[in-house]
């Protein structure tokens, strides 16, 4: 399978709770509180690494093609924000 | 030994000398001062809180003194000092007693992180504790204040202390700060209630402090379950009113306002997960204090 694929960065601790998950970043000690849909993007990567294929079947239960433009950006748009606060990492 | 059961010869000459030892909850306290107004207002206060006689080892060793020099003609200072540190600036001299409350306030937050320490009031009634986080001027030591002396147990108006490894919140029952107009309505509500003097233009305005009731500095030692964090917050002619809190946002709040919990790290983290796990939250706006009994006195009896 071909394309990036996430994972979730190490020592990453993680609640859910009914207005969206917490997570705590033991490296930086950062406390986050993501919405709903980016929490469950980071709950599918604790099971392991995956790509957006994997990511769509698991989140939406539909492969990626099937997704419709904003699901797929939806998916993107959370995978960069978790990016962004070291909460998942990318390898090519 | 009650503090109340001390001369009041034996209380100034512990205080000019070796230091007046006091508990209060999980921490014993070694106070000097040759300061009149804290030797009254400890008198007053602390009453009810026990003594501990020589020798014994103490938490924190504070000291409440007035400076040498031009200072004690010339518009009197005081000064607070932990040990041989003065990690505060000096205050006018008839602020004394509430420096000596802040100083504590202080040395509780910076040393002792086998607790995770938030800044909430706490209040029990039926082995459940309701945590109280708030701002400034939302009315929690009021509402604190005014619970207490109609049936809640006091644990503290201003730090919960958490115990990582059992989850429960340890108090303090040290006396309640209030400020401004909570003073007089404070006075109506409970005239029984027992207040030091007021201290005038602190930075947080007319400040005085009620006595913890006796109940409550007597089962200070008695941790209690953690079962509501409640968002108070006066808004006059407001109806009460008690609204779902979401508990993703309250952990956050809890975070952000936590006195250690980026000291404790993923032990704090943990122990705020389990906190708000086993809580109901809710935000609560009132404006009358029997609205705010009411409230309360229902959620106890599980209402």
């Amino acid at each position: 399978m071909s394309g990036p694929r996430w994972r979730i960065a190490p020592e990453v601790r993680l609640a859910a709770w009914e207005d969206g998950y917490t997570v705590f970043h033991t490296p930086s000690g950062d406390t986050h509180l993501l919405d709903p849909f980016a929490g469950q993007v980071l709950s599918c990567l604790q099971n392991g690494p995956m790509g957006l294929e994997a990511l769509a079947l698991a989140l939406m239960d539909r492969p990626l093609a099937a997704l419709g433009s904003d699901e797929r950006a939806a998916m993107e748009t959370a995978l960069a924000a978790l990016e962004r606060v070291h909460l998942v990492l990318v390898s090519p | 030994m009650k503090l109340a059961e001390l001369a009041p010869a034996e209380l100034k000459h512990r205080l000019h000398g070796a230091g007046l030892c006091l508990r209060t909850g999980p921490f014993t306290v070694r106070i000097r001062s040759r300061i009149p107004a804290v030797e009254e207002a400890l008198a007053l206060l602390y009453a009810e809180h026990p003594v501990l006689e020589e020798p014994v080892f103490c938490d924190f060793t504070v000291r409440v003194f007035r400076p040498l020099g031009l200072r004690r003609f010339f518009r009197p200072q005081v000064r607070f000092a932990f040990d041989d540190t003065e990690p505060f600036k000096p205050l006018p001299y008839d602020h004394a007693f509430p420096m000596l409350e802040w100083g504590l306030n202080w040395a509780v937050t910076q040393h002792a992180h086998w607790f995770l320490i938030l800044h909430a009031a706490v209040i029990e009634k039926g082995g459940r504790a309701a945590l109280l986080p708030a701002p400034p001027g939302s009315g929690k030591s009021t509402l604190t204040a005014a619970l207490v002396q109609r049936g809640w147990r006091l644990l503290s108006d201003e730090l919960a202390l958490i115990d990582p490894a059992s989850g429960l919140v340890h108090g303090l029952a040290r006396p309640v700060n209030l400020k401004n107009a909570s003073v007089e309505l404070l006075r109506a509500w409970a005239p029984e209630a027992v207040f030091g003097p007021p201290a005038r233009d602190t930075r947080k305005g007319l400040v005085a402090h009620m006595r913890p009731p006796a109940d409550s500095v007597a089962r200070m030692d008695e941790p209690a379950r953690p079962a509501w964090v409640i968002f108070p917050r006066y808004v006059p002619a407001s109806p009460p009113r008690l609204t779902p809190h979401a508990r993703g946002h309250a952990l956050l709040e809890f975070a952000r306002n936590g006195f250690n919990y980026s000291v404790l790290g993923e032990v704090g983290y943990d122990t705020l997960v389990r906190l708000i796990a086993a809580c109901d939250c809710y935000d609560f706006t009132y404006s009358r204090l029997t609205d705010a009994l009411a409230v309360f006195d229902g959620l106890a009896h599980g209402g």
